[in-house]
Formats: structure tokens, C-alpha cells, sequence
């Protein structure tokens, strides 16, 4: 457990620092923004249908439900899970590239463990800090549901939904382990994070420009989408279930890469 | 004698590039081995691979006994690896990234690592990035050493280190030697092999192309001769003779052959002067590079 210690160590603070952070960006967009938001319904509104379709639906904004606190974390989420997705990937990327980086890769492969050990021990770690995270954001999403004074039996479905973080996230470890083991010189973790979140966005934006069902099976953000939770009252199992492929592919692919691929000398 | 190393045509491309080809090699338990060669020529690939850092191509190459691949962790459990150059984890101290390597290994290494520090004259509680090369090399070395090993493989080990350092490295490697550590280590600077080793291997554009004794190599095979004449010499021929330079009245050559002809074919000029000493190790490897 020494190298799972060890990689707790060294990421601690940043997914204390992402966790604060998207905490607090919760709290601030739905106990905070919401109540000036359904104060002002008619203006927003009206500012809403002054815009361009092709806008509101690349940023996700949907005007026929945009009352009630559900309906406006709904709108909120692609946000908070697209911070979800670049926090899973900072600390997958930076824990997977950590010695190429130092350029001591030498250093931790020449000790009797096993490639898949430390592997393996380097995921959980990332798995650990990131399931970590998202307790404190699930704990703290009660008081601000329960403060909303919407009724407590919805509460199952707004739970469920900001779940949906977490599920993105654990895709996300899987292609920052992918990307931290590939990349062959990782300068910026947070680079490649940031990248990799734009990228996720602009995926997630083309799906909601377009309308096709189809571009949602690369609109990566809308995976776990909490529209779905509040219509059927569950995530959708063929998008959970492409999740849950990237997730488990990306994974082994990283897991071949790490094992089998020559380290590079200094 | 057991083998500690053994390579059987152990050979790695890189692509369609060239790392070691076809190389045998034996390492004796108890023996200090050196790997000589000119940059490139493979001496770093050869330690990698017998590490496991990276994948033999073809060819055979076990550690005490176990496939450097298959058995790769009960291997490293004795083996103590100074890379050529030392890089380790940014924003840590000397002293917790010796823990973290010792954490490693199931015994305390506590006791050894204070040993090797105070042998070193290393400060422990600094930053390992505000350390000069030549300190860092040296948390190289103590990491290296901390589990007391009973294989050290060292590429380039003293690089960094200034020669009383160097005189203090090389007085710790022959200690652990004395206690029973089989050592490796890879050079191209001849006068640290000279020093050190039993045996040494000549690798040269990834073939192994000599493995010999250091004492034959110096004692029995080739003289370095230099004699001055009275008369102005243009040309100067023996069997045996290379490199062969004619200045100022003055002729020197590596000589290996008969020193009877050798004698015979001196005395046959107007000598004023002559000396056959022992050549240096660079010399005498030269030809192996020609």
C-alpha cells in the first residue's frame, strides 16, 4: 500500500481544492443564483427567447423548464460535472505521469513490484480521492436541497442526479490513466485536463445544437444526464452502459500501456 | 562459481533501430564487472533490459538464476540500480524519498541509511531539486545501496561526483563487495574500471565483442613503446605494431607479438633511448573502436 499511501499524499490538497471549489460553485449557482433566477422567472425568460436557439442549446439552456430548484439544476450540471470531469482528470493524469514527469520512472519500476501492482494501486488511489470528493459534494447537496423548500420526497431524484458527477467521473479516471500513460511528454497536467474538458464540452454542446440522438452517444457530459432521472426516474441504461465500456476500455488499454510498453530513459 | 547474470543472444531493437545484439555475457556471484563502451554503443539498453525496464527483442537473460521478465519482482528484491543520471520526485526531501524507497523492501534500512549518508557526507533534510548533481547522485547512491542488495547494477555511477567523492564510492562498492554484493556497473571512462573491476566487457555498437580480465588485459597483452633515435627515422615496421607515430626522432606504438622480433628490430637502429611500460586502458581498447 506503500504507492497508494504515497500517491495520497502527493494529491490530497488538489482534490481538496477541486472538491471546495465545486462545492462551493454549487452552493453559490443553486442557493444562491436560483432563488434570484425563479424571483425573476419572466425576465430571464424573456431575455432566454431573445437569443438564438443554436446558442441556448449549445450551453444547455432548455426555457421550457427552467422553473423549480430540479428543473434549474438541470441547467447547472453540465458545469458542475464538467468540473467533476477535469478534477477526475487532473488527479488521473497527474498520479499516471507523476515519474515521467520527475523523469524517475527508473526509480519506481526498478522495485520488486510488479507493473500491474503499481498500476493498479496508482487507480485506486486516483478512485479513492475522487469517490472522497464526491461524498462531501453528495453531503452537501442535502442542506441545499432541504433549504430549496422543495418537497422531501424529490429528494431521491436530486440526490441521483448530482450522482451523475460521480459516474462521469470515474469515465474521466479512465481516460486521464489512458492519457497520463500515452502522452509521451506531459508538460501541463492541467493542460491536458483543461483539453480534455473543452473537448468533452464541445461534444456534449454538438448534441445539443444538433438534437440528434445519436450525437449523444459522444456527447460524454450528458452520459448520466439528469433529465433522464427526472422523467424516468434513472439514468439511461444504453448511455450508462457506453460509459461504462469507455470506462472499462480506456482502463485496460492504460493497464497494457503500463505494463508492456519499454520506460522510457531519461 | 555461481552466475549471477547470465545473457544468451539477448537482443533489443528499438523499432528498426539497433540497442544490443546477440549478447552473451556471465556475471560471477562475488565479481565487480565492467561494461565498457563509447556512448551509444548499448552498455545502458544492456542494463535496462536485464531490469526490465524495457523488452528484450530475442534472446535469454536471467538473474540469479530467474527470467529477468517473468521473475522481474523476486529479482529486484536483491537488486540496488543507480541510474546515470538522478532525477527523483519534485518538492521531496532527501530523507522521505529514501523512506519511500526503503518502504519497498521488507526489512528496516533505517541503520543503513544514516551509515551511507554520514559515509557520503549527505544532508538528508534538504530539498532533493535544491541539491547540487553531485548530492543528488549521492541519494542516488544511498537509495541504490539502502536494502543492501545483493546485486548492484550502477550505469555511469560516478558522473557528478568529485574525485575524493569518487575515492569514497568506490571504497563503499568494494565494501559491499567484500560482503558478498555481486556489482555491474557501466562506464566509458577506462580509469574507473581500471580501478574497480575484475572483469570487463567490451561493447561496441551493441555486440559484445571482448570479455577479459583486467589483470590479462594489462600484464599479458599489449606493451607501449617508445624509443628515440639518433638519426632522422622515416618509417618504422614490426608485426604487432599499430598506431605507430614517428616525431621529432621519436617513435611509439602499441606493441603485441614477440618481444624477441620486437628487441631484434629496435637494436637494428641508432637508439639513444628506450622505454616498454604498461599501457593505459584507453589505449589498449582503442583498437576495439578502430
Amino acid at each position: 500500500m506503500n504507492v497508494y499511501l504515497f500517491e495520497l499524499r502527493q494529491q490530497w490538497k488538489t482534490a481538496l481544492i477541486w472538491t471546495a471549489a465545486t462545492i462551493l460553485l454549487f452552493a453559490f449557482l443553486q442557493s444562491g443564483v436560483y432563488p434570484i433566477f425563479s424571483d425573476s422567472m419572466i425576465d430571464v425568460e424573456e431575455i432566454f427567447r431573445s437569443m438564438p436557439d443554436v446558442f441556448l442549446n449549445a450551453f444547455g439552456f432548455d426555457i421550457s423548464s427552467m422553473s423549480g430548484f430540479g428543473e434549474f439544476f438541470k441547467l447547472t450540471y453540465l458545469y458542475l460535472v464538467l468540473m467533476g470531469a477535469i478534477m477526475a482528470m487532473v488527479l488521473s493524469v497527474s498520479a499516471f505521469s507523476r515519474e515521467k514527469r520527475g523523469k524517475c520512472t527508473d526509480f519506481l519500476l526498478t522495485k520488486p513490484y510488479s507493473r500491474r501492482k503499481l498500476f493498479l494501486m496508482k487507480l485506486l488511489e486516483v478512485a479513492t480521492q475522487v469517490t472522497a470528493s464526491w461524498i462531501l459534494i453528495f453531503i452537501s447537496s442535502v442542506p441545499l436541497y432541504l433549504q430549496s423548500g422543495e418537497p422531501t420526497e424529490g429528494m431521491h431524484r436530486f440526490l441521483l442526479s448530482v450522482s451523475g458527477i460521480y459516474f462521469t467521473q470515474l469515465m474521466f479516471i479512465g481516460v486521464g490513466s489512458l492519457c497520463g500513460i500515452y502522452v509521451k511528454k506531459v508538460r501541463s497536467v492541467s493542460g491536458i485536463a483543461i483539453a480534455a474538458g473543452f473537448a468533452s464540452f464541445i461534444l456534449t454542446s454538438m448534441h445539443g445544437i444538433t438534437g440528434e440522438e445519436k450525437m449523444r452517444y459522444i456527447a460524454p457530459l450528458k452520459y448520466f444526464n439528469p433529465e433522464s432521472v427526472y422523467g424516468s426516474g434513472g439514468f439511461e441504461i444504453r448511455y450508462a452502459a457506453v460509459a461504462g465500456v469507455i470506462t472499462v476500455a480506456c482502463i485496460l488499454a492504460a493497464c497494457h500501456g503500463y505494463c508492456k510498453r519499454d520506460a522510457q530513459a531519461v | 562459481m555461481n552466475t549471477v547474470i547470465e545473457t544468451h543472444k539477448l537482443t533489443k531493437f528499438y523499432g528498426k533501430s539497433r540497442g544490443i545484439l546477440d549478447v552473451d555475457l556471465s556475471v560471477y556471484e562475488g565479481e565487480i564487472f565492467g561494461l565498457i563502451g563509447p556512448n551509444g554503443a548499448g552498455k545502458s539498453t544492456l542494463i535496462r533490459t536485464l531490469l526490465s525496464l524495457i523488452y528484450k527483442t530475442e534472446g535469454e537473460a536471467t538473474v540469479f538464476g530467474l527470467d529477468c521478465h517473468r521473475d522481474k519482482t523476486k529479482i529486484l528484491e536483491q537488486v540496488g540500480y543507480l541510474p546515470g543520471e538522478v532525477f527523483y520526485y519534485e518538492n521531496m526531501k532527501a530523507i522521505d524519498l529514501l523512506r519511500y524507497s526503503a518502504s519497498f523492501y521488507k526489512r528496516d534500512c533505517t541503520d543503513k541509511i544514516q551509515e551511507l549518508a554520514g559515509l557520503l557526507e549527505l544532508d538528508l533534510s534538504r530539498k532533493i531539486e535544491d541539491m547540487s548533481l553531485g548530492n543528488k547522485k549521492k541519494v542516488g547512491i544511498v537509495q541504490g545501496l539502502l536494502h543492501s542488495p545483493k546485486l548492484i547494477i550502477m550505469d555511469e555511477p560516478t558522473s557528478g561526483l568529485d574525485p575524493l567523492m569518487q575515492k569514497t564510492f568506490f571504497e563503499l562498492i568494494r565494501k559491499e563487495n567484500r560482503n558478498g554484493a555481486t556489482v555491474l556497473f557501466s562506464s566509458h571512462i577506462l580509469s574507473e574500471v581500471q580501478r574497480i573491476c575484475s572483469r570487463v566487457g567490451i561493447i561496441r555498437e551493441g555486440k559484445m565483442i571482448d570479455i577479459q580480465k583486467i589483470s590479462d588485459l594489462q600484464k599479458n597483452t599489449y606493451k607501449k613503446v617508445v624509443f628515440s633515435v639518433k638519426e632522422n627515422i622515416n618509417d618504422f615496421v614490426v608485426e604487432g605494431a599499430r598506431d605507430i607515430a614517428i616525431r621529432d626522432n621519436i617513435v611509439s606504438f602499441i606493441f603485441k607479438g614477440d618481444c624477441n622480433t620486437l628487441l631484434r628490430t629496435i637494436s637494428g637502429y641508432p637508439v639513444l633511448d628506450v622505454e616498454i611500460s604498461e599501457p593505459t586502458l584507453d589505449e589498449v581498447f582503442l583498437h576495439y573502436y578502430e
